[in-house]
C-alpha cells in the first residue's frame, strides 16, 4: 500500500464534522476516483493528505510510514501533490516560468531560461502532456493552466497527484484530452486521486471509487464492470426514509413568478450558462431547484434578482414584466435571502436594527422627509427580534456578535417582514445549526400556508424534499426535470442531477 | 542656442538621478506588490547622513556609508510595522516620511547648531568624472561630461535592475510574490522574506539618491531637501508600472522639465509659474496615459 489514511476525523470548531472515522488507501500506480455530493468531505480528505488541512484525529501512513503531513511543502517531499480547484499561478509569466518557480535552474543567481523551457518541455513530452511552454500563462484556457499545475507537480517529482474536480471548467473535449493523459501518467507509474462527481467521466477513467456521504466513507470498489452509476449514484445520495412532513397538500394559487425561455450566454467565454430556462412558482407553493452546484443555479438567482441582464427570455413577477428592471426596482416585489449572508446579506458591522431596517427604511414609517425615526426603527427592530427569537443583547449589537443562525434569522425577518408575494431563498440553512435550520424550514412552510410564492434553491437534497411542493432539476444550464417529491424518491432527484438514467 | 540645450541637458541628467535612483528602490516594492511610499524619507535621512559622515571623517566614502546605514535602519524599521507586524504599508510610509523630515531637522540644529541649512567648505563632494575624450566633442562633451559619477551609476542601475528583474531568479519570484502568492508561498518559498527584501533593496537606492542631492547636486544639507523627489519617483514607478529603463526615461524626462521651467524663468515667466511646469507635466502625462488605457 502506498498510502494509507487510517481512521481520519476533521471537526471544525465548533461543532461542524466534515470528516467522521475515514479510512483511504492508495496504491501505486492507480487512477482512484473519490465520489459524494457537495459538503461529503472530499476535498477535506485531500487537503488533509497534501497538508493543507489538519486532521483532528487519525494516522497517514506513505509506504508504511507514519507520517505527519504538516504543509503542501512536506507532502511534495514524501511525494504527494495536489492540483486544486482555484489554480495558482503567476498570469504574466509563462507556462515553464510558474512550473520552474521556487526552484529554478540557475547559474551564478541568473535565472536560465532556456533551460527550464526545454527541461518543462521534455518532462511534458515525456508524460504526454500537451501544452506550448512558452506561453504566456494568462492567454492560455483553464486546460492549459490546469497542466502547467500538474506540470509543476510532476516537476517536484510527485507521485502521488490528486486532481481536485478537474472537469469542473473543462469542455467535453479537454476532459477527454485530460483523461488521456491520466492514463498516460498512471502508465508511467503515478497514481491519480480523482475528485469528481461526474460519475459516468468516474466509471470511464477509474480503477477504484471510494463513495463519501456527509463525512462518512460508504465504501471503495472496484471499477470491474460490477459497479454502475445507478449503484454509485444510491450511494452517493443515499437511500433515506422521510422524516419530518410538516406540510399540508394545499390547493395552488394564481402564478406569482414566471420564467420563460431565460438563456444566459457568458460573455467573457461564450458558453450558455442558462439555456432556455422556463419555470412558474403559484402563490402557496414551494418550488425548490435542485442540482450539483455550478449548473446555473447561482446564475439563475442572478438573473431573477436583477443583477445580471439576460441574453435572452422574460421574467414576469404578479403579472409585471421586470426583465429590463434593476435590483433595486425588483424589491417592492419581491424579497430575497442571498446564499452569502456575510458579505451579501447583513453589514457585518452595523448593528442589528440598521441591518433589519435596510429596504424598510425607503418608506414611512421608517422614513420622515430626509430623517429615519430612530423611536420607530427601534421598535420595528424589537418586534423583528422578539417574532424571529434572534437570540442577542438587543437592537444595537453588532451583527457580527452573533451566531450563524442568528444572523441568517436578521435577513429572513428583514426579508419576510418586508412581506412581498415572491421570496427567494439561496442555501438559507447552509452551515448553520440544527434547531436554526429547523427554525427556518418552519418558516418557509408558514410563508407557503400565507400564500407567498417561494422559491428555494438548495444543495441539501433531504431539504428539497421535505419543503418543496415541486422541484425543478438544473443540470448544465438547463431544466431537466419537474418532479413531484410526493411521488418520485430522492434518488431518482439524484439522478437527474447527475445525469444518469434509471 | 546650442550652448543653452546642452546646458540644459547637462542640468536634466543632473536632476534626474536622484529620482532615478529612489525610483529604481520603489520599483522593487513595486513588484512585491508593498505600497512604499517612504523613499521621500529614505532620501531625506540619506541626505543627512552623507553629509554628517563626510563632514565628521573627512571623506565622502564616509558619507556614503552612513547615508547607506540610515537607509537599512529606516527599510528595518517600515519592514517590521508593514511586513512583519502587518501594519498598514500607506499609515508606515507616512509616519517614516515625518520622521525622516523631524529627525534631520532636529539633529541639524542638534549637531551643527544651525537652522535652515548646513554649508561648510569641509564638506566633501563626491568626485565628478571627466572624459577627456568626449569633452572635446561639441554639445556631447557638454552634456556628458563633468557630472558626479552617481550619475551613471544611476544610467547603469537601470540596466543592472532590469537585468535583476527579468533574468535571476530573485527577480522572477519577486514579479511572481507581487501577482500571485499564494503561487510563490505553495511551493515553499517566504513571501514575507522577499518582501522584506524589497523593502532594504528600496532603502538603499533611496539612500544613494540622497548621497547624490546632498554630496553631488550640491554640497550641503538644508531642511527637506529631498522636496517632493520621493513622491515624484513614486509618480513614475507607478505610471511605467515598474519598468526600469521607463523609469530612467520618464526620469529624465521630468529633469527636463524641471530645468526647462528654471531657463524659462530668464525670460521674465514668473517663478510660481515655471516651478508647476514638471507637476502640471506630470498631471498632463496622467491624463494621456489612463485615456490611452481606457481607450484600449
Amino acid at each position: 500500500m502506498l498510502v494509507e489514511m487510517i481512521d481520519i476525523c476533521k471537526v471544525y470548531p465548533p461543532n461542524v464534522v466534515a470528516l467522521k472515522h475515514v479510512d483511504f488507501s492508495l496504491e501505486r500506480g492507480e487512477i482512484h476516483a473519490l465520489v459524494g455530493e457537495n459538503g461529503a468531505g472530499k476535498s477535506t480528505l485531500m487537503k488533509i493528505l497534501s497538508g493543507v488541512v489538519k486532521p483532528s484525529f487519525g494516522e497517514i501512513r506513505v509506504n508504511g510510514q507514519r507520517v505527519q503531513i504538516n504543509s503542501p511543502v512536506v507532502a511534495a517531499r514524501l511525494g504527494i501533490g495536489m492540483v486544486h480547484q482555484e489554480l495558482a499561478l503567476v498570469g504574466s509569466l509563462r507556462a515553464y516560468e510558474n512550473v520552474v518557480l521556487g526552484s529554478e535552474p540557475s547559474r551564478f543567481g541568473l535565472f536560465q531560461p532556456q533551460k527550464s523551457s526545454q527541461m518543462v518541455k521534455e518532462l511534458a513530452d515525456k508524460f504526454g502532456l500537451k501544452i506550448d511552454v512558452n506561453a504566456i500563462t494568462q492567454e492560455l484556457s483553464i486546460a492549459g493552466r490546469q497542466k502547467i499545475e500538474i506540470l509543476k507537480q510532476l516537476y517536484r517529482n510527485v507521485d502521488i497527484l490528486i486532481l481536485d474536480e478537474p472537469t469542473a471548467a473543462l469542455t467535453p473535449q479537454e476532459s477527454e484530452e485530460l483523461f488521456d493523459e491520466m492514463f498516460k501518467l498512471r502508465d508511467r507509474g503515478k497514481t491519480i486521486v480523482f475528485v469528481s462527481h461526474k460519475l459516468d467521466e468516474v466509471l470511464r477513467v477509474s480503477d477504484r471509487i471510494t463513495v463519501l456521504r456527509r463525512g462518512e466513507k460508504i465504501a471503495t470498489v472496484k471499477n470491474d464492470g460490477n459497479i454502475d452509476a445507478v449503484r454509485l449514484a444510491e450511494m452517493m445520495v443515499g437511500k433515506t426514509i422521510r422524516t419530518t412532513s410538516v406540510k399540508k397538500r394545499r390547493p395552488v394559487g394564481h402564478p406569482v413568478l414566471v420564467v420563460k425561455d431565460l438563456t444566459l450566454i457568458s460573455k467573457t467565454s461564450g458558453k450558455k450558462l442558462l439555456d432556455g430556462v422556463n419555470l412558474t412558482v403559484h402563490a402557496g407553493e414551494v418550488v425548490g431547484i435542485a442540482g450539483v452546484e455550478g449548473n446555473g443555479q447561482k446564475e439563475l438567482i442572478e438573473v431573477l434578482i436583477g443583477l445580471r441582464k439576460p441574453t435572452s427570455g422574460r421574467i414576469e413577477i404578479s403579472g409585471e414584466d421586470v426583465t429590463s428592471f434593476g435590483p433595486r426596482q425588483r424589491r417592492p416585489l419581491m424579497a430575497y435571502v442571498p446564499q452569502d449572508r456575510k458579505n451579501v446579506g447583513l453589514a457585518l458591522k452595523a448593528t442589528i436594527m440598521e441591518n433589519l431596517i435596510m429596504t424598510h427604511h425607503m418608506n414611512p414609517p421608517l422614513k420622515k422627509k430626509w430623517l429615519l425615526d430612530r423611536n420607530v426603527a427601534k421598535s420595528f427592530a424589537t418586534q423583528l427580534i422578539r417574532d424571529f427569537e434572534i437570540v442577542c443583547r438587543g437592537p444595537f449589537e453588532r451583527v457580527q456578535n452573533l451566531s450563524g443562525g442568528n444572523q441568517q434569522k436578521v435577513v429572513v425577518a428583514r426579508e419576510v417582514s418586508l412581506n412581498r408575494r415572491l421570496i427567494v431563498l439561496d442555501q438559507p440553512t447552509r452551515g448553520l445549526d440544527v434547531a436554526s435550520t429547523q427554525y427556518l424550514r418552519d418558516q418557509m412552510i408558514a410563508l407557503r400556508d400565507s400564500d407567498k410564492a417561494v422559491l428555494l434553491v438548495s444543495a441539501d437534497l433531504d431539504e428539497l424534499m421535505d419543503l418543496s411542493d415541486r422541484i425543478y432539476v438544473m443540470r448544465s444550464g438547463h431544466i431537466v426535470a419537474e418532479l413531484d417529491p410526493q411521488v418520485v424518491d430522492k434518488t431518482v432527484v439524484g439522478y437527474h442531477m447527475l445525469g444518469v438514467s434509471a | 542656442m546650442g550652448a543653452i540645450v546642452a546646458q540644459l541637458l547637462h542640468a536634466a541628467l543632473s536632476s534626474a538621478t536622484p529620482i532615478a535612483l529612489a525610483a529604481f528602490g520603489g520599483m522593487f516594492s513595486y513588484h512585491a506588490n508593498v505600497f512604499n511610499i517612504a523613499m521621500e524619507g529614505m532620501m531625506l535621512m540619506g541626505a543627512y547622513y552623507a553629509v554628517y559622515g563626510a563632514y565628521r571623517f573627512g571623506h565622502w566614502l564616509y558619507g556614503m556609508l552612513f547615508a547607506l546605514l540610515s537607509g537599512l535602519i529606516l527599510a528595518g524599521i517600515f519592514s517590521l510595522f508593514a511586513i512583519v507586524l502587518k501594519v498598514d504599508e500607506f499609515i508606515t510610509g507616512i509616519g517614516i516620511n515625518m520622521l525622516a523630515l523631524g529627525w534631520t531637522t532636529y539633529s541639524l540644529r542638534a549637531t551643527f547648531q544651525v537652522k535652515g541649512a548646513f554649508i561648510s567648505q569641509s564638506i566633501p563632494a563626491i568626485p565628478k568624472i571627466r572624459f577627456p575624450a568626449i569633452e572635446k566633442v561639441p554639445f556631447l562633451g557638454e552634456v556628458l561630461s563633468s557630472h558626479p559619477f552617481l550619475v551613471f551609476v544611476a544610467i547603469a542601475f537601470a540596466f543592472v535592475c532590469h537585468v535583476v528583474l527579468y533574468r535571476t531568479k530573485f527577480g522572477l519570484r519577486l514579479r511572481a510574490t507581487g501577482e500571485e502568492p499564494t503561487a510563490v508561498a505553495s511551493v515553499g518559498l517566504s513571501i514575507g522574506r522577499l518582501k522584506l527584501w524589497s523593502a532594504v533593496l528600496c532603502g538603499i537606492f533611496s539612500a544613494l539618491a540622497g548621497v547624490y542631492l546632498s554630496l553631488g547636486y550640491v554640497t550641503l544639507f538644508s531642511e527637506n531637501m529631498s522636496n517632493g523627489r520621493g513622491w515624484i519617483s513614486l509618480a513614475i514607478i507607478i505610471l511605467v508600472r515598474g519598468r526600469p529603463m521607463s523609469i530612467m526615461l520618464m526620469s529624465l524626462v521630468f529633469g527636463l522639465l524641471e530645468n526647462l521651467g528654471m531657463l524659462l524663468q530668464r525670460y521674465a515667466v514668473p517663478p510660481q509659474f515655471t516651478a508647476m511646469l514638471p507637476y502640471a507635466a506630470t498631471l498632463f502625462v496622467l491624463y494621456s496615459y489612463a485615456r490611452r488605457l481606457k481607450s484600449a
